[in-house]
């Protein structure tokens, strides 16, 4: 029993008694009293909190019994060590404390040895001697049965040491326990915290996320520390590529404002309870935290701006895991929020790349085209325009692509930036596709040129330069494109455009007419790749020249040879196209040498090779053609035609029915007797009567061969119905278009020759019967006097159909157009140019001569006009109801009053009046009239 | 429905068993400045007759224009309450609640504390479908304004009723009075957000809804009240925009929706429909394959 146990007994409570009638001894005059008494006055002073004022007590009672032996005293002794400590503790002097803590350690009896442990834990706390810290907690953690608050106090401060000292995953544990059995929040958000941390340094993200969920549902979440912690985890995770996990922290980041304000309002409320405490130990605490809060604000105030590229990254993450409008709202923030900025700029390129990831192309667009006006240098411009105009190319958007091309010019270039001149580069790559696909070649070749001039070392320029040479080859400038196709072989042997590039250049010989050349070639092509994709038109292309070679002696059938040629181009044939130019031109070859059954045997094959690919109406035909050679008409060849158009009349792309409808005219013209022409008529009305709905296409055309067949009148009546009541003119084809054309230009309906030209030149160009089109647009031209497009139109017609018989319109249209340009030498050329052609004899070589005297008078040489006008009336009366020869009769008198031969002009108009083609011509009476004037009647 | 909401609600609740109907009804009622303790002893049209205790003078009727407040002892037994909210025994949990609120229910077009638990009960009533009952309590909510919040809540729970319901013609006209119907600011509350997804979603314009609904995920990630519906929501628009526009990388959008609320909201009722809608993303994605 020691001392203050005694005290409890009776005499202890006489001596207290006595104590208090005696009063209690002054504090600082120990020295009279003794032990028990100074005892009683350190105890009470304690139980009434005066720490300070029971510490000399302490310290005298200690100072008296450290070094007994006594047991009692040894006690009491230790008791003071402990309460000494405890009061320095309290008054804030750790070190003091601790030398006491220790001092009670190392001697007897300690019953309170795990509180003073945990005593010195605390000041090793203070001094932040961590590794004390973890030694004292193993020793302590040893014992069984500690007391609730020194466990809680040890693993609170050994938590903090682990983590202190990078230990993450032992200081789990502790802070965990902490966190779950306090009610002190402060001390709760500590370890909350603290193990958030170490989860991230730990990279446990699983976990990480169970608890920052939890937390993030207390005000926690808007401590900063922690949401630094979050940002600092999210962000190793991102840079590691775990996208979802970096998302999941940064979702939970808060922007700075909001808790610059929640700190505030923190501080606040910590400050009112400052004032509302008496206590110094809790005034410390409160103060603390508002240090700490204060700090971390210092901390944050510091941070750069990290909310933008927090954003950016959670847009970023959502876009790479395809919840694309989750990014698309982040980014568009953003662009708005800082467009000036970097950032910003990123942001409207993220939201360009989503709005094309979810195929929004027009918003694409207005975002970038916005960004362009806005921004013509910013740092994305360029990358922004060629991924507009790589969408428009690939989306076929030629036209687009071409109206862009201002800003291809107009964006500031940085030239040694290389990654811009490549993009560059590439516009211009882009934009000659462009110009390629609608058929401007020279402007693709001004792009490619410019590619090649100031970006040869793009990865584009090699093949520019191939296909400037096939823009120069589109402009039939052979000779500049052999030229590119001949360098580009030269320089890019393992180009895999290289193959192409010589049969391209065999294409260029054939034009430069350099025959020899362009067939070695094309045969060069075709023994190196026999499995190219353009094979088949380098046997075609070389199956023509052979066919156009004379037979000799020495070789006598360079036509077999053709015609191996075409077979095999139909062969090779990828593509219907490779094949059906092929197959005609064979046809046509054996039709020269009027071998039938071969151009049966021909297309037979090409349509078992291609069948519903193939272009089955010209197929049949060809094979009506020989089989009408072959005196199968009415058995094979009509049912044929007519079975044709039936089966393929419906669709206006097929253009070899209106072939087979103008050869079944011609048939029944040249072969068929009025019944057997009025059968089929019948036929054809018994067919159209029974066409179902919806077959609208085959009905016109049906409608047109019937008209055909009935007659120039009735089918004159037909195209002007039509060309009245047809508002679309979808359901048309060549045949009823060509028949319109033709009423508009003897009606002379300006709008309609317009419509209809435009039409069918635009849906039909490769129609046979196109020329009916370009005849009107060039006659319309010519009404309006806008020469420069007949000759335009005239151009495009010759180009496409040369001097055929129907094609005189043409050249005397040419003519025409060059004399009211006032070219009359031109124009005089031209029009002996059509009296060239034998198939132009009659109606239009008449013009051209009376024309040819015209371009004369023009010129004021009357004497060669005289000529020609006399020509014109001596070699061309019969034609025409005589009206060219009673004009040129005219014309010649007027030259030869100009030359003043009166009496020669006077002869000529009376040999116009005794000419029976023209004596009744209508320009008769004029001339009488003329000859009552000059005295000459 | 607002966890944080409804577990404030339970922790006001006593630990009683259910009261019966018939007698006088305990109250506190509150007329001008003064509260009194005492019983509802009838109610006759707009006349309430009110025994206050310890007063002798007896019953005096008040018009019921004059009270200002009626507080009722409403008993239910809380721990069953959390219980049958944490199994999702919701229907069992509404027809508790209704049974408690009974006999106070002619009393509930008066202000009184019945709305809190009347906002649960819609609450609790629109997660089961039953969206007749969901708008019932929500138009009474509507007319009380004391409570701005839940009287906010409750226009919105009646419109998402409305869809749910498919009175589409009522449903347009309140969101349109409401501006729900527009293109609404990145700042505008996520409630608001999430029922203009709704109503795009409804007049399939599946791109803005998909827009309006991507506006709570990205700017209001820290509102779970509705994160989780508006989550759901972006995976079912996904759905419909791959089938409308028959895009599969929609249905991959929609995947991940699907993965991210199993993951992140492993046991809410979300992550029940989600594993649903997951099925169904297969089903359409074989036959847009095919």
């Amino acid at each position: 029993m020691n001392f203050i146990q005694r005290l409890k007994g009776p005499a202890g409570v006489l001596f207290l008694a006595v104590l208090l009638i005696n009063g209690v001894a002054r504090a600082q005059d120990f020295g009279s009293l003794s032990i028990a008494d100074v005892w009683t006055y350190a105890e009470r002073r304690l139980t009434n909190g005066q720490y300070q004022e029971a510490l000399p007590a302490l310290l005298e009672v200690l100072s008296r019994t450290r070094t007994s032996t006594d047991d009692q005293l040894k006690t009491t002794a230790q008791t003071c060590r402990f309460e000494i400590a405890r009061i320095y503790y309290q008054l804030g002097d750790i070190s003091s404390g601790m030398e006491y803590v220790r001092d009670y350690l190392a001697n007897d009896p300690r019953p309170q040895e795990r509180r003073a442990l945990g005593m010195l834990a605390q000041g090793f706390f203070e001094i932040k001697d961590w590794e004390q810290i973890i030694e004292l907690y193993g020793r302590l953690m040893e014992y069984k049965d500690l007391d609730p608050d020194v466990l809680f106090k040890m693993n609170l401060l050994a938590g903090q040491a682990y983590f202190q000292t990078k230990q993450y995953e032992k200081c789990l544990e502790p802070l965990r326990k902490v966190e779950r059995t306090t009610e002190d929040d402060r001390i709760k958000g500590i370890c909350q915290i603290m193990v958030a941390r170490a989860l991230v340094e730990l990279q446990n993200w699983e976990q990480l996320y169970a608890w920052v969920v939890k937390v993030n549902r207390t005000d926690r979440r808007y401590d900063i520390s922690l949401n630094l912690t979050l940002m600092q985890g999210a962000k190793k995770l991102y840079e590691e590529y775990e996208y979802l996990n970096a998302l999941y922290l940064y979702r939970m980041v808060l922007p700075r404002e909001v808790l610059q304000e929640f700190a505030a309002k923190r501080i606040e409320k910590l400050e009112a309870r400052k004032v509302g405490t008496n206590s110094d130990l809790e005034n410390n605490q409160i103060q603390g935290e508002i240090d700490e809060i204060n700090q971390a604000l210092e901390v944050l105030k510091d941070l750069a701006p990290y909310e933008q590229e927090v954003t950016f990254r959670i847009g970023q993450i959502y876009a790479d895991v395809k919840r694309y409008y989750e990014g698309l709202v982040l980014f568009e923030k953003l662009y708005v929020e800082a467009p000036n900025s970097e950032i910003g700029d990123a942001a409207a390129l993220q939201s360009v790349m989503v709005f094309r990831a979810v195929k929004e192309f027009d918003r694409s667009e207005a975002r970038i085209l916005k960004y362009l006006e806005e921004k013509p240098d910013g740092i994305y411009a360029r990358t922004m325009l060629s991924l507009l105009v790589r969408d428009h190319l690939v989306m076929q958007h030629f036209d687009r692509v071409i109206e862009l091309r201002k800003y291809v010019y107009s964006l500031p270039l940085d030239q040694t930036d290389a990654n811009e001149r490549s993009t560059q580069a590439d516009l211009h790559y882009m934009l000659a596709f462009a110009y390629l696909q609608t058929m401007e070649p020279r402007l693709s070749e001004e792009q490619f040129s410019t590619l090649l001039d100031s970006y040869s070392d793009s990865v584009q320029a090699p093949d520019a330069l191939y296909y400037r040479g096939m823009s120069f080859m589109l402009q039939a400038n052979y000779e500049s494109a052999l030229k590119d196709f001949e360098r580009f072989q030269a320089e890019n042997e393992s180009n895999e455009l290289y193959p192409e590039s010589i049969f391209r250049a065999g294409v260029c010989l054939y034009g430069l007419e350099k025959i020899d050349d362009s067939e070695a070639q094309f045969t060069r092509f075709i023994e190196n790749y026999p499995n190219h994709p353009v094979v088949s038109e380098a046997y075609s292309l070389r199956g023509d020249i052979e066919a156009s070679k004379e037979s000799t002696t020495a070789d006598p059938n360079p036509l077999d040879r053709a015609h191996a040629d075409y077979r095999k181009a139909i062969d090779t044939a990828v593509m219907p196209l490779q094949a059906s130019y092929p197959a005609f031109q064979a046809a046509k070859t054996y039709k020269l040498e009027l071998r039938w059954q071969d151009i049966i045997n021909v297309m037979n094959y090409y349509l078992d090779r291609w069948e519903d690919m193939a272009d089955v109406a010209e197929a049949i035909y060809w094979i009506g053609q020989a089989q009408i050679e072959l005196d199968q008409l009415e058995d094979e060849a009509i049912p044929a035609y007519v079975g044709a158009i039936m089966r393929f009349g419906n669709d206006p792309e097929r253009q070899g029915v209106d072939k087979i409808i103008s050869e079944l005219v011609n048939i029944a013209d040249r072969y068929l007797s009025n019944d057997a022409r009025e059968d089929l008529i019948v036929q054809l009305r018994v067919k159209m009567a029974n066409i179902e709905d919806g077959r609208e296409v085959l009905r016109l055309r049906l409608q047109v061969a019937m008209a055909l067949l009935e007659g120039e009148d009735v089918a004159t009546g037909l195209a002007t119905r039509l060309m009245d009541q047809l508002e679309d003119l979808s359901i048309t084809t060549p045949g009823s278009l060509s028949l319109m054309c033709d009423v508009a230009i003897d009606t002379g309906d300006a709008a309609q020759m317009q419509r209809l030209s435009d039409y069918f030149i635009e849906h039909f160009e490769d129609s046979d019967l196109l020329w009916h089109a370009y005849k009107a647009r060039a006659i319309n031209c010519m009404d309006q006097k806008k020469y420069t497009e007949v000759l335009q139109a005239v151009e495009a017609a010759q180009g496409q159909f040369g001097v055929e018989n129907f094609m005189g319109w043409a050249q005397l249209l040419k003519a025409h157009a060059l004399f009211e340009m006032k070219d009359y030498e031109l124009a005089e050329k031209e029009y002996n140019m059509a009296l060239n052609v034998p198939a132009w004899r009659g109606s239009v070589a008449a013009e051209a001569m009376y024309g040819m005297g015209e371009c004369h008078l023009a010129l004021a040489d009357f004497t060669k006009a005289h000529s020609f006008f006399q020509r014109t009336y001596l070699q061309f009366k019969a034609y025409d109801n005589g009206d060219w020869a009673a004009k040129g009769y005219l014309a010649a008198a007027d030259c030869l009053m100009r030359l003043n031969e009166k009496e020669k002009a006077v002869s000529t108009l009376q040999a116009m009046l005794e000419d029976k083609y023209t004596e009744n011509n209508p320009l008769a009476e004029e001339v009488r009239d003329l000859l009552k004037n000059i005295g000459g009647q | 429905m607002s966890k944080v909401y409804f577990s404030a609600v339970l922790a006001g609740l006593l630990l009683t068993g259910i009261s019966t109907q018939a007698d006088p009804i305990a109250a506190k009622i509150t007329i001008g400045n003064k509260t009194s303790d005492g019983y509802i002893v009838m109610r006759k049209d707009d006349l309430i007759t009110f025994r206050q205790i310890g007063m002798s003078s007896g019953a005096i009727s008040y018009p019921v224009d004059a009270i200002k407040e009626i507080y009722f002892p409403i008993k239910v037994n809380g721990d069953s309450i959390k219980q049958m909210q944490e199994n999702r025994m919701y229907e069992e949990l509404a027809a508790t609640l209704e049974l408690a609120l009974k006999p106070y229910m002619e009393y509930s077009d008066l202000p009184t504390n019945l709305a809190q638990y009347q906002g649960v009960l819609m609450e609790l009533y629109y997660k089961v479908q039953d969206y007749e009952k969901t708008m019932l309590y929500a138009s009474g909510l509507v007319k009380d304004d004391r409570n701005k919040e839940l009287q906010r809540k409750a226009i919105v729970f009646q419109g998402l009723a409305l869809l749910g319901a498919g009175r589409m013609d009522e449903a347009e006209a309140l969101f349109g009075e409401q501006g729900w119907t527009e293109e609404l600011p990145d700042d505008a509350p996520a409630e608001d957000l999430y029922i203009t997804a709704k109503f795009l979603k409804m007049k399939q314009d599946y791109v803005k809804a998909i827009e309006t609904a991507s506006k709570i995920i990205a700017f209001h990630s820290q509102d779970s009240n509705w994160m989780i519906p508006a989550e759901l929501l972006c995976a079912e628009i996904y759905m419909d925009m791959a089938k409308a526009k028959s895009n599969a990388d929609f249905l991959d959008s929609a995947t991940e929706v699907i993965r991210e609320i199993s993951l992140l909201y492993k046991d809410s009722d979300e992550a029940s429909v989600a594993a649903n809608l997951k099925l169904k993303v297969d089903a359409m994605r074989e036959e847009l394959e095919d």
